[in-house]
Parts: structure tokens; C-alpha cells; sequence
């Protein structure tokens, strides 16, 4: 609680880190306008080609992808909204989104890496059989 | 008028605002960890195709228009992977390692190239959205 309180006296917002924050919220705002963007575009050449089970994986793959960067759009807005309004509340929930955001993209890091290893040992193993 | 006041004034970090940002750096040190693996592992590939470039040449048919070139372009595509992967590894790893120092040691100043690496980082991922967007919307307009 001391350290705490000691942190909560040292380190601040100051007007410079306040413009870092906002450029960085206005990226994070790109990021996920691309993101969306690009997603949608994806679905629409995979229905244009006809491929219905490509736009079955484009739609999952668009799912995935508005749970994950909907925290990075929270994180825009919220610090930008915190940031200027000096609400430290909303600084708080617009941190929790970043962190909520990195948590999300480093487990499906994890879960994408396990299928990988998992694939890679389904045949080391089938390999092995068929000698 | 009072947005540009509130700019002017200091925001404290609060335990919640420490605890967030905090945890937010145990997650982007295991993203770069992860990175840095992928980078080597791209390096060890490039290079691998850089001394079997030959071999790979002779293999493939010469009925297959540009087959020789691909291999080349491939190189070059692997290194431009390797170099903008590079960039951005290091500006992620820029902000887990300023951040925790400026938890660590309460240095401001390390708090401050944190989250300027942090913006960096988004920077760098906002241009390749970007790029990637007007490859897309190239490529959907040469399909209609």
C-alpha cells in the first residue's frame, strides 16, 4: 500500500505524455478501421469467387477479429475521452482495454502456436508409422 | 477552450491505472519473446535459401514462366519480413522494458519512451493496416 501511494506521488500524466497518449489512441483507431476494413473486404472476395466455405472461414475470421481490436477501440476512446476530460476513471478503463487487447492477441498466440505443435507432432508421429 | 486546460494539467496514475499497465507489459514481453523467435527462425530460412538458392533454381522446370525470379523475390520478400518485424519487436520491446523500469525505479522519464514505443509500435502496425487496405481495395477493383 506504501509502495502505492509512493507511485501514486511520483509518476503522472504530464501535458507531453498526455499528447503521446493521444497519438497513440489515434493509432489504435487506425489499426482497427484496417482491421474491420479489410476483414469485410476479405468476405466479399470469397463470396465473389463463389467459395462458400472460404466465406464460412472469412466470416469466423471477422468474428475473431471485432472481438479482439473492439479493446483497442475502447483504449482509443477511452484515453482520449480520460485524457482531455483529466477523468482519471476513464484513464483507467482505457488501460484495462490495452491490457484486456494484449491479453486476447497473446492467448490466440498460444492457442495458434499449440495447434501448430500439435500438427507438427501428428506427423512426426504419422511419419513414423509409415516406415 | 477547457479541453485545452485539462491539457495543461497532470493526470495522477493511480494503483488501478499501475496494475493495468503493469499486466499490460507481462503480455507484450511474451508477444516479443514470440517475435524474436519468429525473427530467428525467418533469418535461419532466408539464409537456408540463400545457399541452396541454386539448387532450388535447377529444380524448378523452365516451363514454369519467372520460376528462377520467384526464388529471388522470395529472398527479397523474406528479408523486407525480417526488417519490418525487426522495427517492430523492438519498439514493443521499447515499451515493456521502459514501462516496467518506470514502475520499477518511479522514473518518469522512462515512462515517457515507454509509451512513445508504444505509439511507435501501433504506428508501424497502422501503416501495414493502411498498405495492406490499398493492396485490397487495388485488388477488388482490378476483380470488378
Amino acid at each position: 500500500m506504501e509502495l502505492y501511494n509512493e507511485e501514486i506521488q511520483r509518476l503522472t500524466v504530464t501535458p507531453a505524455l498526455k499528447e503521446q497518449f493521444i497519438q497513440t489512441a489515434k493509432w489504435a483507431k487506425i489499426i482497427v478501421i484496417t482491421a474491420w476494413a479489410g476483414s469485410v473486404l476479405s468476405m466479399v472476395f470469397d463470396a465473389g469467387s463463389g467459395e462458400w466455405g472460404a466465406f464460412a472461414a472469412g466470416f469466423f475470421s471477422l468474428g475473431i477479429s471485432v472481438a479482439i481490436y473492439i479493446y483497442l477501440l475502447k483504449f482509443g476512446n477511452e484515453i482520449k475521452k480520460g485524457v482531455n476530460s483529466n477523468d482519471p476513471q476513464l484513464f483507467n478503463t482505457g488501460l484495462f482495454s490495452l491490457r484486456t487487447y494484449f491479453k486476447i492477441v497473446s492467448l490466440l498466440l498460444i492457442i495458434i502456436l499449440g495447434i501448430c505443435l500439435l500438427i507438427f507432432l501428428f506427423v512426426i508421429v504419422f511419419a513414423v508409422l509409415r516406415k | 477552450m477547457e479541453e485545452q486546460l485539462f491539457l495543461s494539467e497532470d493526470l495522477p496514475i493511480d494503483p488501478s491505472a499501475t496494475s493495468s499497465l503493469k499486466e499490460t507489459t507481462y503480455w507484450t514481453r511474451f508477444l516479443t519473446i514470440c517475435f524474436v523467435v519468429f525473427i530467428v527462425l525467418m533469418i535461419v530460412a532466408t539464409i537456408g535459401m540463400i545457399v541452396a538458392k541454386d539448387l532450388i533454381m535447377q529444380s524448378i522446370p523452365s516451363s514454369i514462366p519467372f520460376g528462377k525470379l520467384g526464388v529471388m523475390g522470395m529472398i527479397i520478400a523474406m528479408a523486407l519480413v525480417i526488417g519490418v518485424m525487426s522495427v517492430f519487436t523492438y519498439f514493443l520491446f521499447e515499451f515493456t522494458s521502459q514501462t516496467k523500469k518506470a514502475f520499477d525505479q518511479q522514473d518518469q522519464q522512462a515512462l515517457e519512451r515507454g509509451i512513445t514505443g508504444l505509439k511507435n509500435y501501433l504506428m508501424i502496425s497502422g501503416v501495414i493496416g493502411i498498405l495492406s487496405l490499398v493492396g485490397a481495395i487495388f485488388k477488388l477493383f482490378t476483380l470488378l
